[in-house]
């Protein structure tokens, strides 16, 4: 009786999980390495485009990631100290705030920017530039959250040492950033390996005028049906990042003198100025995307107004939509609202598998960095190839898409659980169970309420992830029922203020929905999310 | 009872909605609606218009109405409907044009049908021997000028494809990207058709002259063109362009802004076909008919800017006006272009980037 619980608890937390990461990663995978293999006798790439191409965008892709990512860290890691070090109003609300454009659509973020390169009239700038100040605008979270715990846990006595030693205010403050540098490089390669994969931001701004791997492998599989040439990109690019992942990860080694957390200070003279400035641009990274978005959609010409807003309850001429808007948002929140789950319960399971530390947890926690190694782009193209044929074709059925969403998103919860669970504490448990409290009470009163909140963000970023979707999720839907970030685009795309309009109605519509239950959860959560 | 505390507190609430709500929805109808009704789905390109009286005329004696996906750029339609073969979106695939003929044919995605009308299309334009693609209408793409932008500066109108290389004609001229862009690629197969293995010193010598480069033929020609408030009096553009500028003007053109450079012009047939795997194979058939039927043929004109494809259809008076008939288009091989396109691109890619 006892084993087969136990095996019953192995079947739950190892199997389970492992499986839909095999089944939705893995093998897709497998199945385009075949393709690349079998169909693509290596000469492919080179016949489809010269030696010279694929190295100018092997280049193009490195380097904008790399730019993406020293920008990131320039403004993130201010911003951090600031939170670590000082205490100053409005700075609570932009910990908060400066996740938000992390968990939009990124398609809303890029029309964001784009407008707010149209009203500096900078429209004859190169594409990169948008591009890349998108990529900094949704990554500045992951390297202030990030690196900002990690400082508030280094004492203060760092600093007192640096300032006994004749350090100044600025030199005691680096040797404070340097002894988190650890922090520093997980949070840049988090932040390096999402430009490098990036699709929706460059799918909007880059116009066609720019390209990297990423954007490749989509034109070459679904425009120009080369699959041999795509399944062979997708192949190198997993091994570059691959390539890059274990190079950063080698000689990783905790440093730092760790405490509790540090007491804040009001900052004094210049640093009022500094610490002011350094707010000020998060809650303009934050806020300013769905502000500009706002202003868009309430612009009706030369008027003010909501017609775009009502016009989402019809299909208008011109716009090429064949059902109305609201239809295609109703489907595609049912769509997400499912993905979302089966993430979280996968995602649950994981965490709990990955933490309990039972044999076969390493390899779920192997699965859980596949999609980190392979893009959005590279496993929705991967699904279509695995399951195009009978005994299961997905193309075509409703499943296809909640699947492809989830496959991205379980990932991304189950990272943010295992650290939880992790640190649920031994010792209340073994305290517990000594007192005479049965499994089922232990489980109830003391690992429930631990990871409740925690929980409730994973949903929620669950959920942000699979409505916005959209590298993944281009491989597979289909053009008669878009989810609501391929209708933006699409409408984005077209000539002609009622499309725009619409366009930007539905991408505030989104801004709302993703950052409204992304912030109840973080609410509950405290603000304890996206550290990597 | 202590355990009951588990369903408090927002976070337990958050979960077992989004569980429920998961449950719920994915347990839902998740069956299609278009079994429901008798609707017959036709998978085109964007910007399709539906010839409304005769789609109405159809649906009143057959009872099927007609639902028009739209699946992006003629080539994107293409492709879905080939990665998706067996497992259509639709009915009824419209779009197939010459430039893609070939890779429609090689596929597996279209089923064989040929309705008896098709002996009513002339014979230049029935491309497809394997009985699966019906010629439904026919169009050129040629460039367009501008003719106040050149009246107003007394520069003669170019020619011929040879002629848009001569200096006077330097940064003038706005091009489609032919791989992002079926006008793009039809212009890029003219070329070819024209200068043969001399395309890449052509095309050296147009970038010289400062030929731009757009996404797309909106871009190009609602963005770039001239008439349209843009740089360039020269666009890659449709034979038809000049009629649609009169009619879309809302009464504020009397007259093109436009005219048509015919010897640049280049033909392309437009093909529908029934998708394999079909869930409405006969409706969908019927409609094929329907597409050469003489009240459908006399509206494409002015739904699409199209010529009909069967002879002897009755112009309007815009077209018979103001589209200036193309005596000798240049005329594509649908299997040269279906053979060499990759190279065609790769070799015009090492010209332009």
């Amino acid at each position: 009786m006892r084993r087969h619980r136990g095996l019953l608890v192995t079947v739950a937390l190892i199997v389970v999980p492992f499986g839909f990461f095999f089944a939705t990663s893995g093998w897709p995978l497998i199945a385009l390495v075949d393709r690349a293999v079998t169909t693509g006798e290596g000469a492919a790439l080179g016949d489809a485009f010269g030696g010279t191409r694929i190295a100018r965008l092997a280049f193009a892709t490195l380097a904008q990631a790399a730019l993406s990512t020293l920008i990131a860290l320039i403004i993130g890691i201010p911003c951090a100290y600031c939170h670590a070090r000082f205490r100053v109003p409005g700075q609570r609300l932009a910990w908060v705030l400066v996740a938000v454009p992390f968990v939009l659509p990124t398609v809303v973020v890029a029309a964001a920017v784009g407008r707010a390169q149209r009203l500096m009239g900078l429209d004859g700038v190169s594409a990169w530039v948008p591009v890349i100040t998108s990529h900094v605008v949704v990554n500045l979270a992951v390297i202030v959250r990030t690196v900002g715990v990690r400082l508030e846990r280094i004492d203060v006595s760092v600093e007192d040492a640096a300032r006994l030693g004749g350090r100044s205010a600025t030199g005691a403050a680096w040797c404070v950033i340097r002894s988190a540098s650890d922090a520093i490089r997980s949070a840049a390669i988090i932040v390096f390996l999402f430009c490098a994969t990036s699709f929706g931001i460059i799918a909007v701004l880059g116009g066609g005028s720019v390209s990297t791997v990423e954007i490749e492998i989509w034109f070459q599989a679904t425009q120009l049906l080369r699959l041999d040439v795509a399944a062979l990109l997708s192949c190198a690019q997993m091994l570059v990042v691959a390539v890059v992942v274990l190079l950063t990860l080698r000689g990783r080694r905790p440093n730092a003198v760790l405490s509790g957390a540090s007491p804040r200070r009001r900052p004094r003279g210049l640093e009022r100025w500094l610490v002011g400035v350094l707010v000020g641009v998060q809650l303009l990274v934050a806020l300013g995307p769905v502000a500009l978005l706002v202003e868009r959609s309430l612009r009706v010409g030369d008027h003010w107004g909501i017609d775009h807003y009502r016009n989402l309850g019809r299909a208008l001429a011109g716009t090429g939509l064949g059902e109305r808007p609201w239809r295609a948002a109703g489907e595609s929140l049912r769509i997400a609202v499912v993905a979302a789950a089966i993430a979280l319960v996968v995602g649950l399971l994981a965490a709990v598998g990955v933490a309990s530390g039972r044999r076969g947890a390493r390899i779920v926690e192997a699965a859980l960095l596949i999609p980190l190694a392979a893009s959005a782009a590279t496993i929705g193209f991967g699904i279509l190839i695995a399951y195009s044929r009978p005994p299961l074709d997905l193309r075509g059925s409703w499943w296809a898409v909640p699947v492809v969403e989830s496959a991205i998103a379980a990932p991304l919860v189950a990272r943010s659980l295992v650290p939880v669970f992790a640190s649920l504490d031994r010792r209340q448990l073994d305290a517990a169970a000594l007192l005479g409290a049965g499994p089922r009470r232990r489980f109830l009163e003391i690992v429930v309420p631990s990871v409740r909140a925690a929980v409730g963000v994973a949903a929620g970023l669950g959920f942000a992830v699979s409505l916005g979707e959209f590298g993944a999720t281009a491989f597979l839907a289909r053009s008669g029922s878009p989810t609501l970030p391929q209708l933006m685009v699409r409408l984005l795309g077209r000539p002609g203020d009622a499309n725009l309009g619409q366009g930007m109605a539905i991408g505030v519509v989104m801004a709302a929905l993703t950052a409204g239950v992304f912030a109840a959860a973080e609410a509950i959560g405290r603000g304890r999310s996206l550290e990597f | 009872m202590a355990r009951w505390r588990v369903g408090r507190g927002p976070g337990a609430m958050v979960l077992l909605g989004l569980l429920v709500g998961g449950l719920v929805l994915g347990c839902g109808d998740a069956a299609t609606p278009a079994a429901k009704d008798k609707t017959v789905v036709l998978v085109t390109y964007s910007g399709y218009a539906l010839p409304t009286a005769a789609a109405e005329a159809f649906t009143e004696r057959t009872g099927w109405k007609i639902k028009v996906v739209d699946g992006g750029d003629a080539g994107t339609v293409l492709s879905a409907a080939i990665l998706a073969s067996g497992r259509p979106e639709g009915d009824v695939l419209l779009g197939v044009d010459t430039s893609f003929l070939t890779r429609a044919q090689n596929s597996d995605a279209f089923e064989r049908y040929e309705p008896s009308a098709l002996t009513r299309v002339p014979s230049e334009l029935r491309l497809d021997r394997s009985g699966r693609f019906t010629p439904i209408d026919e169009g050129s793409v040629c460039v367009n000028a501008d003719a106040g932008w050149f009246d107003a500066r007394d520069i003669p109108l170019p020619g011929d494809l040879e002629s848009l290389t001569a200096p006077r004609y330097r940064d003038l001229l706005v091009v489609e990207h032919p791989a992002q862009s079926s006008p793009g690629l039809s212009f890029l197969a003219a070329t070819r058709a024209v200068f043969g293995s001399a395309t890449d010193d052509y095309w050296r010598r147009l970038r010289d002259n400062g030929v731009a480069v757009a996404g797309s033929w909106s871009d190009a020609y609602n963005t770039r063109y001239t008439v349209n408030g843009g740089d360039r009096p020269l666009v890659v553009s449709y034979a038809s362009s000049p009629p649609a500028e009169v009619v879309y003007s809302e009464g504020k053109r009397t007259s093109p802004a436009s005219v048509v450079l015919t010897d640049t012009c280049v033909q392309q047939v437009e093909f529908a076909a029934v998708l394999r795997g079909a869930p409405h194979r006969d409706a969908a058939r019927r409609l094929i008919d329907e597409m050469l039927s003489e009240q459908w043929q006399a509206e494409l004109p002015l739904s699409n800017f199209v010529y009909p494809a069967v002879s002897g259809t009755p112009l309007p008076e815009p077209f018979r006006r103001w589209a200036a008939p193309v005596p000798n288009p240049i005329r594509l091989d649908p299997a040269a272009v279906g053979q060499d396109r990759d190279a065609w691109l790769l070799a015009w890619r090492d010209v332009m980037e």
